[in-house]
């Protein structure tokens, strides 16, 4: 039964009808009681959704909707281990991957908590190794640099996550760089390979499938690289190759030798990844100890998930939101605006998490949806977007739902020695209250101002654009990695109620078909039988031109 | 006169036997309490000290002690070897308070802003104090005499009454001295300090040519030979070789790198220094390491020399740490052996797991996969290459001191690799 002939589906869609006549100012007028009441916390995090059209009623139906969904069990059902993911008949256990190393899942007969801390351990080697320096390139120099060469998942979150929290660095004997290579054309590493030296760089190469045609391009010009250094590509392949991948069989015949090889398993989505071996960036920067503490923080929202009533549990709430603005309310975008530098590349990641797991529009049964599923989603750091593209937030024609994201606390710990610091809490301070002024002008407009004065229509601010703030204690691994899980889980909780699979992504997989077919008509010079008109005027264009 | 002398390092003594010979009377009050002050296991490997000391002290004229105490001094004379100043000051406190009207001379190399901050401290709380600094000059090995006949003696120092008690007290030695200069404190400091970082520059940098000399199939000897010949360029400090180590050349260096660091011009070439000799403590691994194509598990490397330079006792700074370091984490198994530096050696690395400190050059080579030449010890020079190619495993040897003739050791059927010279291992050609 597609969901959207259970009963409070079509309760919630008279309730959008009567909402959509009102504005925020309204909802926060008639009940006095609707900010404690939509103001959610767990651990340290504080999650506001006031400014969201949302009232007692609405909320009560969302919940009854998410039990007609049988959401309580399907969240015992994904971390069970079930087979969730029915395209690819698998299970979808990246929080096993955060499981403590006396707990137990048991994956046909096989408790895989065994294996998960199996190549956290492996990891934890190979990371103290390159941290002391004993890590040795060719010529006997240690490893300085290393390279991650992946993409999507293998990616994103490494990258998100080691830009986050360039802070916590770990100690290390000599100066240790971490780089990301991701992009097919080969811009980055081309740009990179210019600043380093072979002798003391190590390459990651982290890819699920190990077939990705992306990463291997990048992967064989490094190791052409690495050749014209040393020519011993067995001594290459054991001193300057890592990698990261489910499938021990492809790693081993592209040359990755046994010791420098991590696995994960393909019941660990690409962009659930960063918790499992793809994650050795991360650990690299940050030391085992602080990963560890980003597998814990995701493990705490974990249990809190898996314990807490619907009503109160954070990925719940931000999830039955997110499909009230967008089925329901009509809102086909959402912003995420974290209000702190250190998370710039989140929204960038947050776009895959969000937009490849429920870009779907076809329901765990094989039918076609009826309804909106996952809006379009981007974002930047805030302050910086809102020289940007808050005009459109503000006074444009689309609407638009927001996440802002604030540490409670930044700076504290610095010794104020010479102002400057006390200057950057200055700084910080100001973030926050241009975070709180932002979600207030997005809500209710030029009413947030009173005023007696009539604006002209060019100044003036329309509002009731929802937004939810979330705000934590400060940001950590510990912290950070809560707040993915939350936003992984609230993925869960949206395909849920659409009835959608957020762990396949077929999607992706015909541009790759198609691209391997005009790579070999761009490279062998042959005509297309059945091609399109606009495309076969491309290829021509370009083919005339290149040489 | 009386001069009354405070510390527990070489120079402390050199300076206590060399003032009694002259006839002055000397109270050296070795300070069991001065934490960082040097030991003084240099006796032995200093000629002649030894017996200097027990004369001055058979004819009373040396009087040693462990604690301060009051001394009717006409010159107190502190030698300090640590890298702390507030110990320094610490010390300048306690002789304060025994003594009025300190007339007092300092030997540190803590190189600039030394002076001031003791002159400053000093004479607004006693009354009467003076204050001279004169820069160690001194070098291991040939210690007396180089105090007693300098190349160079400065005398740092903003009070007459100073300079006519130190030249009087140090008469002979100025006579003798090839230059005097009597200067400011801090002119004094500066000098000492930028002398020491031409000195490491010189030898950083010839490391670096060296190993172009390598890429180039060129014998640096020959190459040293000829820019030794310029009189602008000459002979001194251009040894190439596996890292310098010592208390001095280093923390002189890092002193004026790190007034640089906070200064505006900041501090390029001093830091590429410094980061080039630290490069330099791992060559010997380094060649090992491809010379066995990074498979070293479980081989056994024999080291002869530890100490950071000959006829010397200390291995402070010397590159045997980082090679000991580095080959225990590579899991090979190393046997030290060094004429003086023993006790240092048990000191510091006896209790690591996979290091051995031998009792002779032929203990430490048997059965060895490898000998590295860290120290340039007389007795490391002629060995008998016969002997040693029975004893050792296999017949590599990697010389970080150039003490060998590649031809010669190569008839004997070894292969043979030094800084700048020897055999190259290639890597980009096939």
């Amino acid at each position: 039964m597609m969901n959207k002939s259970k009963e409070a589906w079509n309760k919630l869609q008279r309730l959008a009808d009567d909402i959509k006549k009102r504005s925020l100012s309204d909802i926060f007028l008639n009940n006095p009681q609707h900010v404690r009441e939509f103001s959610f916390s767990f651990g340290s995090y504080h999650l506001d959704a006031s400014k969201q059209f949302i009232n007692t009623n609405i909320f009560r139906i969302l919940l009854e909707l998410a039990g007609e969904c049988e959401l309580s069990n399907k969240i015992k059902s994904l971390m069970d281990g079930d087979v969730v993911n029915n395209t690819e008949d698998r299970p979808a256990l990246h929080t096993a991957l955060r499981l403590p190393s006396d707990s137990s899942l048991l994956l046909s007969g096989k408790n895989i908590v065994d294996d998960v801390h199996g190549s956290i351990n492996k990891m934890g080697k190979i990371v103290s190794k390159v941290h002391a320096g004993n890590w040795r390139g060719f010529s006997g120099k240690a490893i300085t640099d290393v390279v991650n060469i992946g993409v999507g998942g293998s990616d994103l979150g490494p990258f998100m996550v080691v830009n986050a929290l360039k802070e916590f660095k770990a100690k290390t004997k000599n100066k240790l760089e971490l780089h990301f290579v991701s992009s097919m054309d080969g811009t980055q590493l081309f740009k990179l390979l210019d600043s380093l030296n072979p002798e003391t760089t190590m390459f990651v190469v982290s890819s699920k499938s190990f077939t990705t045609i992306d990463t291997f391009y990048n992967a064989n010009t490094s190791m052409e690289w690495m050749l014209s250094s040393c020519k011993d590509k067995s001594l290459v392949l054991k001193q300057h190759f890592i990698g990261i991948s489910a499938n021990n069989n492809k790693m081993s015949s592209w040359g990755i030798v046994a010791e420098n090889q991590l696995i994960f398993w393909d019941w660990v989505g690409g962009r659930f990844s960063l918790w499992s071996a793809i994650g050795l960036p991360i650990a690299l920067s940050i030391g085992m100890e602080n990963f560890k503490k980003l597998l814990a923080g995701a493990h705490e929202m974990d249990l809190h998930f898996t314990e807490a009533a619907l009503d109160e549990n954070l990925p719940v709430i931000m999830g039955m939101l997110g499909v009230w603005n967008s089925t329901f309310l009509d809102i086909n975008a959402h912003t995420v605006l974290p209000y702190d530098g250190r998370l710039q590349f989140l929204p960038n990641y947050l776009t895959q998490l969000e937009m490849e797991s429920n870009g779907k529009a076809v329901t765990k049964s094989g039918q076609q949806v009826t309804y909106k599923t996952c809006p379009i989603l981007w974002g930047d750091i805030g302050p910086n977007a809102q020289h940007a593209f808050y005009q459109l937030l503000h006074q444009g024609t689309q609407r638009v739902s927001c996440d802002f994201l604030a540490p409670i606390r930044r700076y504290h710990n610095n010794q104020a020695e010479n102002g400057a610091d006390e200057h950057l809490l200055k700084q910080h301070k100001l973030a926050l209250a241009n975070c709180l002024a932002q979600s207030r002008v997005l809500a209710f407009g030029s009413r947030a101002i009173a005023s007696s004065e009539q604006l002209p229509a060019y100044k003036f601010y329309n509002g009731d654009q929802p937004s939810t703030t979330i705000l934590f204690d400060e940001l950590s691994p510990y912290t950070l990695g809560g707040l993915v899980a939350l936003y992984e889980h609230k993925v869960f909780v949206m395909a849920t109620l659409w009835d959608i699979n957020p762990f396949d992504q077929w999607g992706v997989e015909l541009g790759k078909v198609i691209a391997n077919e005009l790579l070999q008509k761009l490279e062998l010079d042959e005509k297309l039988k059945t091609i399109d008109g606009s495309t076969e005027q491309l290829l021509s264009i370009i083919k005339s031109r290149m040489d | 006169m009386i001069v009354a002398l405070y510390g527990k390092t070489l120079e402390s003594y050199v300076v206590a036997t060399s003032l009694c010979s002259r006839g002055h009377n000397v109270k050296l009050f070795v300070l069991r309490d001065g934490q960082e002050l040097d030991d003084t296991r240099f006796f032995e490997s200093e000629p002649g000290l030894s017996r200097l000391i027990e004369a001055c002290g058979q004819n009373g004229s040396l009087l040693i002690e462990d604690e301060i105490s009051e001394v009717d001094a006409e010159l107190h004379w502190i030698f300090f070897k640590g890298n702390s100043l507030t110990n320094l000051s610490n010390l300048i406190s306690k002789v304060c308070q025994k003594n009025s009207k300190l007339s007092l001379v300092l030997s540190s190399s803590l190189g600039v802003g030394t002076y001031k901050y003791i002159y400053r401290k000093f004479t607004e709380q006693y009354e009467g104090f003076r204050l001279a600094t004169i820069p160690p000059f001194i070098r291991e090995g040939r210690a007396i005499k180089d105090f007693e006949s300098p190349e160079l003696l400065l005398i740092g120092t903003d009070s007459t009454t100073l300079i006519s008690k130190i030249s009087s007290i140090l008469s002979s030695i100025i006579e003798n001295a090839s230059k005097v200069m009597f200067v400011s404190g801090t002119e004094a400091e500066f000098i000492r300090t930028s002398i020491c970082s031409v000195l490491a520059t010189r030898l950083s940098l010839i490391n670096e040519i060296s190993e172009l000399a390598e890429d180039l199939d060129i014998d640096i000897n020959i190459v040293i030979d000829g820019m030794g010949a310029d009189s602008r360029v000459g002979n001194e400090y251009l040894q190439p070789g596996c890292g310098f180590g010592g208390v001095t050349l280093s923390q002189e260096v890092n002193n004026l790198l790190e007034v640089l660091s906070n200064s505006s011009s900041g501090s390029a070439m001093l830091k590429a220094v410094v980061e080039t000799n630290q490069n330099q403590k791992e060559v010997l691994f380094r060649k090992f390491w491809q010379y066995n194509n990074s498979d070293i598990l479980g081989l056994k490397v024999a080291i002869w020399g530890a100490s950071f330079k000959p006829n010397s006792s200390s291995t402070v700074n010397s590159p045997i740490h980082d090679l000991i370091d580095v080959l225990t984490a590579q899991g090979c198994e190393v046997a030290v052996y060094d004429p003086a530096a023993k006790e240092s050696l048990l000191a510091n690395c006896g209790c690591l797991d996979g290091v051995v400190i031998c009792d002779s050059k032929t203990d430490a080579v048997r059965d060895a996969d490898a000998l590295f030449i860290v120290t340039a010890w007389e007795e490391f020079f002629s060995p008998d290459f016969i002997e040693l190619k029975k004893l050792m495993k296999r017949n590599v040897i990697f010389d970080g001191r150039n003490i060998y003739e590649p031809g010669e050791v190569e008839a004997f059927g070894f292969d043979y690799f030094a800084v700048g010279r020897g055999k190259v291992i290639k890597r980009d050609v096939e």
